[in-house]
């Protein structure tokens, strides 16, 4: 007994040796990535689009001739209080409309937990219980489906049933149904669903302190500079009694988020497409050029006392971070584009109970680029993926439950809700009715059937996240909706959030194995790196931030690069 | 006992060592009966510590008029009771045969167990498994899987080791089988050992949530903190969409008076067998 514990327990001990040795490997060089091998790789071959499918017995227009049957996957975020996600007053308006408008019964809504799909997702795929039409947030799994086979190639459907599928094409566009296309064998195992914002990140800073202390609105980054000092140096007169609780510019242990705009004014604007694929596989920008300077920047200011001393030990969905917000310690800071004034954050409205009806946070863009202009990063237009599991016996009846998902009157009923209950139409905008369960239970009670599991109800119509578009009703929902908010902050925001905003360059040139499992241990160690580095003294800043640089390179980093580049001169050769 | 000035002093430093581990302990607990007490303004602008401001049972009210929070509660009761029994009933008929020297394959059985301790096959093939022999979204499938720990199990093996050979014999001299001999001689003499397993059986199962969220997908078998993770995690994300038609979000102190009302229950069962605990867990330790 004693010798098979021993034995078990050297085994242990030499796969742990033998793990950290493979960490100690020689590190890669940072320089730019090579090309690859001596021959230039071969093009590849155009992918062909499938046939119009002119009839089909199974069809009559849209509608099918025998009922079909299918399951639908939706996400479950326990919303409370909330009803049912997989059975509520919406589930059951899909349910009817897709028995009216196709034939389809949905005979189940299975839900699963949104913030663990990743996990069961593979669970169902393997053991054949996945729903049919089935969504999820993350790239880097459904890649790895599509490589295990385990999900439908897609292609035949959308292309051979474009002419019946409208609502879907026109909602999504060839840009998002062909975004997961594969560029050797034109198949599409996954569809992209539209992000109907592609706003990301603004830069807010108080304007009443800028009023009180006469300072311009700040347009470069040294101005910005300024500013952060003038707040630090007028801290008594700006938070009287809480002087010491200033804190002029807010960032969390996601500095790679939170002061994105501040490190990608610092990114080269004349980086090409390819260098921009190549080195942009991190959310976070970490692998682009230019960024060293950005978080140097950053030390310099943790060093003069202008960033949140405790930054690196709070996350961004620590309650604290939003708090110092709302109790207005915080001179700037940089988050989603309209922040400060959602509804659910209700930054704006508490800033203004405790620190008076002036006080407000204001989009700017202060970091000039090497050209002049703000350069930022949007995202895309991709957003979640649609696919459909081989165990899915109907695919074709599926994809009509996505047109169908896709229809304009749809998205309204579904994003707005039930007119006269959620909301009322005023000046042809809807604005939504608010319920209290503390001054009228009785009411309240009587409104939580309609209410949306999720924002727009988005896990029920997944082809789409955020406002739809193509309907002056939920269109004009935008800039009037924020209770409490003054429309003109809105606009600021939206027009500082796009100014020189840049869609950073994403293809499918094929699965790239080296991500693949990746992402966990890259990021932690990007933030390790950005923390550590800010919180360097300025003397050894630049040690600080190479050696992490050089660690994360090591453990991934440079592989993806390679491959990433490797994978575009194939898909676009000469560029 | 007359004790030197240096043992009264080690004396001090003991007790302020454990003092300060008290305070560790106990803080965070205070910290949240506080949090579950108070008004949100109050919480919001950091002013809670350990005392409640603005008190507000509205919280508590919430959880405990909720169906879903009381109805899994007690089927968090019951679950935690049955797989209590089950597993002292595994446990024991595991532990008592390999005490036996005499027993066939005793080696194979030690390693066996112990090897899965080390190493598991992960969540797929446990999924196939389940699915494979009809557990899968089934109620047993919350008690049946784990309902064995291999390291509980050997604590009572070892228990069991230091009951006297003597006993065993003389009652073997009398005509009694192995069965009897558990019964009426390990069993009785084991009470200290099977209270502490009993309690880490409970602690264990009262806290597990991650069985539920993988293998059942009917809302009224989960557990309390399966709703409270799913509760925490809803407060805790931030998804890129913004919200404009509202929907109303639970609330920090909600979510405090979740944790307490899914931490009591189990803090009140400790008292009861405190006093088996530490015999239980050191008895056993003299062999193995």
């Amino acid at each position: 007994m004693k010798k098979a514990l021993s034995l078990l327990l050297a085994a242990l001990m030499l796969l742990a040796l033998t793990a950290a040795c493979a960490a100690d490997e020689e590190l890669p060089s940072i320089a730019p990535p090579s090309a690859g091998g001596d021959d230039p790789p071969p093009p590849l071959p155009s992918p062909s689009v499938a046939e119009i499918v002119e009839e089909d017995p199974d069809l009559d227009g849209v509608f099918f001739r025998d009922t079909r049957q299918i399951s639908v996957l939706v996400f479950d975020r326990s919303t409370d209080p909330g009803t049912p996600a997989g059975d509520n007053i919406y589930t059951d308006f899909l349910k009817a409309e897709a028995l009216k408008l196709h034939n389809i019964e949905v005979t189940e809504y299975v839900t699963v937990s949104r913030w663990d799909e990743q996990d069961i997702i593979p669970m169902w795929l393997a053991g054949g219980d996945c729903p049919d039409v089935c969504v999820t947030y993350n790239f880097q799994a459904i890649q790895e489906y599509a490589a295990m086979d385990a999900v439908h190639d897609l292609a035949p459907l959308v292309d051979g049933y474009r002419d019946r599928l409208p609502h879907m094409w026109d909602l999504l566009t060839e840009s998002n149904i062909y975004g997961a296309r594969n560029p050797e064998t034109g198949a599409i195992y996954w569809i992209e669903t539209m992000l109907a914002n592609n706003l990301r990140l603004n830069t807010f800073i108080r304007e009443d302190w800028l009023n009180a202390l006469n300072l311009p609105i700040p347009t470069t980054t040294q101005q910005f500079e300024d500013a952060l000092v003038a707040f630090r140096d007028n801290a008594e007169t700006l938070l009287p009694g809480n002087a010491d609780r200033m804190i002029p510019f807010q960032i969390n242990s996601d500095p790679g988020w939170t002061a994105q705009n501040l490190l990608a004014s610092f990114i080269s604007t004349g980086l090409t497409t390819k260098e921009h694929y190549a080195m942009g596989y991190d959310s976070r920008l970490f692998m682009l050029p230019g960024i060293k300077e950005g978080v140097r920047l950053l030390n310099k200011w943790y060093n003069m006392g202008l960033i949140w001393n405790d930054f690196a030990i709070y996350k961004a969905n620590d309650s604290i971070v939003d708090d110092n917000l709302s109790i207005g310690y915080v001179g700037a800071f940089q988050h989603n584009w309209d922040y400060p004034y959602r509804a659910d954050t209700n930054i704006t409205n508490i800033l203004r109970e405790q620190a008076g009806p002036e006080a407000t946070y204001l989009a700017i863009n202060p970091f000039d680029d090497d050209r002049g202009g703000y350069q930022k990063f949007l995202g895309n237009s991709f957003d979640r993926k649609i696919f459909f599991p081989k165990t899915n016996q109907d695919p074709k009846a599926s994809i009509f439950y996505v047109d169908m998902i896709s229809r304009p009157e749809i998205l309204v009923f579904m994003q707005l809700g039930v007119e006269g209950i959620n909301y009322d139409v005023v000046d042809g905008v809807p604005v939504a009715r608010n319920y209290s369960a503390d001054d009228d239970p009785a009411a309240f009670e009587a409104y939580v059937p309609y209410i949306l599991n999720s924002v727009y109800n988005i896990d029920l119509t997944p082809v789409i996240n955020g406002f739809y578009a193509g309907n002056p009703l939920t269109a004009g929902a935008y800039a009037t909706n924020y209770s409490g908010i003054e429309p003109r902050l809105i606009s600021e925001a939206i027009e500082e959030g796009r100014r020189d905003g840049f869609v950073r360059p994403n293809f499918n040139v094929g699965e790239i194995t080296s991500e693949s499992g990746k992402s966990a241990v890259l990021d932690d160690k990007r933030d390790t790196t950005f923390n550590q580095s800010i919180i360097a003294s300025p003397d050894a800043f630049d040690s600080t931030f190479d050696t992490g640089m050089a660690d994360y390179l090591a453990s991934g980093g440079q592989a993806i690069i390679d491959e990433r580049l490797e994978r575009y001169e194939r898909a676009f050769p000469g560029e | 006992m007359i004790k030197s000035r240096s043992t009264k002093l080690g004396d001090w430093v003991i007790a302020f060592v454990c003092f300060i581990i008290i305070l560790i302990c106990i803080l965070p607990l205070i910290n949240i009966i506080a949090r579950s007490l108070s008004n949100a303004d109050a919480l919001m602008r950091g002013e809670v510590f350990l005392l409640p401001k603005g008190w507000n049972f509205t919280a508590y009210q919430r959880v405990l008029t909720d169906s879903k929070y009381t109805w899994s509660l007690g089927w968090t009761a019951i679950l935690t009771v049955m797989g209590v029994v089950l597993s002292i009933i595994m446990t024991t008929l595991i532990a008592y045969p390999l005490i036996y020297d005499n027993l066939k394959g005793r080696t194979l059985i030690n390693v066996a167990a112990i090897f899965t301790m080390y190493f598991s096959a992960g969540t797929i093939p446990m999924y196939l498994l389940l699915q494979g022999i009809g557990l899968y979204n089934t109620w047993p499938v919350l008690l049946i899987p784990y309902c064995l720990s291999v390291f509980n199990m050997i604590i009572m093996r070892s228990f069991f080791y230091g009951v006297p050979d003597s006993l065993r014999e003389s009652a073997e001299i009398d005509g009694a089988g192995p069965v009897r001999i558990l019964i009426s001689i390990y069993i009785p003499l084991s009470t200290s050992v099977i209270a502490t397993l009993s309690l880490f059986y409970a602690v264990g199962r009262w806290n597990s949530y991650t069985d539920a969220l993988f293998f059942m997908r009917q809302e009224q078998f989960y557990p309390i903190q399966l709703l409270l993770y799913n509760l925490l995690n809803a407060l805790q994300q931030i998804d890129p969409a913004q919200e404009v038609i509202k929907t109303p979000g639970v609330t920090e102190t909600l979510k405090m008076a979740a944790v307490m009302f899914a931490t009591v229950p189990i803090l009140l069962i400790y008292p009861w067998l405190q006093r088996y605990f530490v015999t239980g867990v050191t008895l056993g330790s003299e062999k193995g």
